[in-house]
């Protein structure tokens, strides 16, 4: 649909959210008061979000088709954040711009779509893209919550972005039930990625180029946000702790619950909740443990004889 | 204002019957509407059969096709329970219905409680719910105060949530067919192409069966072993992160916590090792058997039957004995072997 208000455009102007997250692959522990105690300090342990990685490289793409391209790339995190926008920058993003305050202690989703959307109505980007959720403990909510602060159409979930050179809205594909789906949406308008590639390795030169960038930072002040903005109550959902999980009890016995309540208790004797750690393994002659497979395949209804 | 407490479902719509995903979570929405002192009520898109243990259906009407309209459904959402108030809105936490859920959630301005695999209301009114973060090795437990002029949204991944016993069914709703009028705005993004993923094979989220390969496949052509076998066993293939990125399998076939989460009757792994990463996607596998050349790997901890030896003279073995047994995919097992199942 050609919005009748917005023109051809020359330039697009793209801004990219980027989250910085707690390495999942690193050390994790949380302490008494659920608080993430990663490893290393300084920087270690925390990485550019995966689904923030796609956001950029469709950004960056977009760049690549789209001749008169600004790829901003805009995270909200201390200092040490910076090295998540210094990778974008490497990756081939034109400009970086952090947004922090000392008071900006923990935010929350909405916290950090509201501080966002102050920064990136300065940027008057055509569009924004963002990850979906984050691996940390995304919600799900920023993209949205942004959509709405900046009052921009939204879709989620998508894998590919077009803009072609004279048109006044894009073409964004997403992946849903074994379908690719085509939308097309007006810009200025929000994107959240789901899916995508991993972007390729930034040059040496780029990585040491963008390492001398100064990246420029705004704060509450430079956002005009009031003072008793970062107080104002949220919408109501609290983490309130954060603990290794618990092993499941129901999935692990993979006891029908329509049983009669002997043959559950068998069930759960039998197979139980360690059953999986203790699953059938077989080591030896392949003829053997084949006829085995096939004769467990078999027994668990997979295949009819 | 409606001062009824109500607690609501959200179902999705597939070809006029509620998803799985949807009715298993029917039955955490009535206990927790008994728990609130509410009625349970479901909300769906379109005709569709009325759910087991719904006080009451609402069949959201739209006067356009919510598939051509993705602002529709959760513009209509909202509006509707900005108008009936629900104490709860629970959306199964699926790859279709968990971005409406936050996109609800913040049209409302409702706190939101996504991906639960555990809920339970307080004697404080508060509901208490728990969901997997940092890629499943720490467990975040939310509270969210309930008010009556408040909904609080939920999302839930209903094959992690733990297996209650049945509430009393109500024997059949009242399907109450709720017009929607769309405005202009909802109108802006359009779909405009549909095309089905290429290669023809059954998409992972949906399969009963998924034969998956890792970097012990080796090769792209290799895939073509494991099709043959998913193909036998009635599913689809799937593969780590580390195939996709060396281009043997597409990206939408990706497992793991950069890709697609799956709950198959049977995971079959092959040359993967199970990286935490990759369990993350498959752990609610009902099933999973793998086959890796070494002992030690992680996937063998989680698999219900496990072969150590080299997938290259396992799989073409297995296939040849499937076809010599005249075996093939029991299509209907699952419907059997399924607990609750319709």
């Amino acid at each position: 649909m050609q919005d009748k208000e917005t023109k051809p455009r020359k330039k697009l102007n793209v801004a990219v959210c980027l989250a910085e997250v707690t390495d999942p692959e690193g050390p994790l522990r949380a302490d008494a008061a659920g608080v993430i105690t990663a490893p290393g300090g300084g920087g270690g342990g925390f990485r550019l979000d995966a689904r923030s990685e796609f956001a950029l490289e469709i950004a960056l793409r977009l760049k690549r088709s789209f001749p008169e391209t600004t790829v901003h790339a805009v995270t909200l995190g201390p200092a040490r954040s910076e090295s998540v926008l210094r990778r974008a920058l490497a990756a081939g993003a034109d400009a970086a711009l952090r947004v922090w305050d000392a008071s900006f202690d923990a935010p929350t989703p909405l916290f950090t779509a509201r501080a966002l959307a102050a920064a990136l109505k300065r940027l008057r980007p055509d569009a924004v893209l963002c990850g979906s959720r984050t691996t940390d403990s995304g919600t799900g909510l920023v993209g949205p919550a942004l959509a709405a602060a900046l009052d921009l159409p939204f879709l989620g979930d998508v894998s590919d972005l077009h803009v072609a050179p004279a048109a006044a809205s894009a073409l964004a594909a997403c992946r849903r039930r074994g379908a690719t789906l085509t939308f097309e949406c007006p810009l200025p308008a929000l994107f959240s990625v789901e899916h995508g590639k991993n972007c390729p390795p930034a040059p040496l030169r780029s990585i040491i180029r963008a390492g001398r960038e100064k990246i420029p930072a705004l704060d509450r002040e430079d956002l005009k946000l009031s003072p008793d903005w970062t107080d104002a109550p949220g919408p109501g959902a609290r983490v309130v702790k954060l603990t290794a999980p618990k092993p499941k009890d129901k999935r692990g016995l993979g006891v029908p619950e329509n049983l009669p309540p002997r043959d559950r208790l068998a069930g759960i004797l039998t197979g139980g909740l360690s059953g999986k750690k203790h699953g059938i393994r077989l080591e030896g002659a392949a003829p053997v443990n084949i006829e085995k497979l096939f004769e467990w395949l078999a027994g668990e209804g997979i295949i009819q004889r | 204002m409606n001062e009824r407490r109500i607690v609501w479902v959200y179902l999705e719509n597939r070809n006029g019957e509620a998803s799985t995903p949807s009715l298993s979570l029917l039955r955490e929405g009535a206990r927790l509407a008994v728990a609130a002192g509410a009625a349970l009520e479901a909300v769906a898109f379109g005709p569709i059969a009325p759910p087991p243990g719904a006080a009451k259906l609402l069949d959201v009407r739209l006067s356009l096709a919510p598939e051509k309209y993705p602002c529709l459904r959760r513009r209509a959402l909202a509006r509707l329970a900005g108008e009936h108030n629900p104490l709860i809105f629970l959306f199964p936490a699926t790859t279709e219905s968990r971005t409406l859920a936050a996109l609800t959630a913040v049209e409302l301005a409702a706190p939101l409680a996504p991906d639960c695999t555990f809920l339970r209301i307080a004697e404080d009114a508060t509901l208490h719910a728990a969901r997997e973060a940092y890629a499943g090795r720490l467990s975040e437990t939310i509270h969210v105060r309930l008010e009556a002029r408040r909904t609080a949204v939920v999302s839930a991944l209903p094959e992690s949530l733990p297996a209650r016993a049945a509430q009393p069914c109500e024997p059949r709703a009242e399907t109450v067919v709720v017009p929607f009028e769309h405005d202009e705005d909802d109108l802006r993004i359009r779909l405009v192409d549909r095309r089905t993923v290429t290669g023809g094979d059954e998409d992972v989220g949906d399969a009963e069966v998924v034969v998956s390969g890792g970097r012990g496949v080796g090769a792209k052509e290799n895939f073509e072993l494991l099709r043959r076998l998913a193909e036998l066993l009635g599913g689809t293939v799937a593969g780590t992160r580390g195939a996709v990125e060396r281009g043997w399998i597409e990206r939408g076939r990706q497992v793991g916590q950069t890709g697609r989460t799956v709950a198959p009757e049977l995971y079959f792994a092959c040359g993967l090792s199970g990286a935490p990463q990759h369990l993350l996607g498959m752990k609610n596998s009902r099933r999973v058997a793998a086959v890796n050349t070494d002992a030690h790997a992680p996937i063998f901890a989680v698999a219900d039957f496990g072969v150590v030896g080299d997938l290259f003279e396992v799989v073409p073995a297995l296939i040849e004995k499937i076809g010599a047994a005249g075996a093939s995919a029991d299509r209907d097992r699952f419907s059997r072997l399924l607990p609750g199942s319709r």
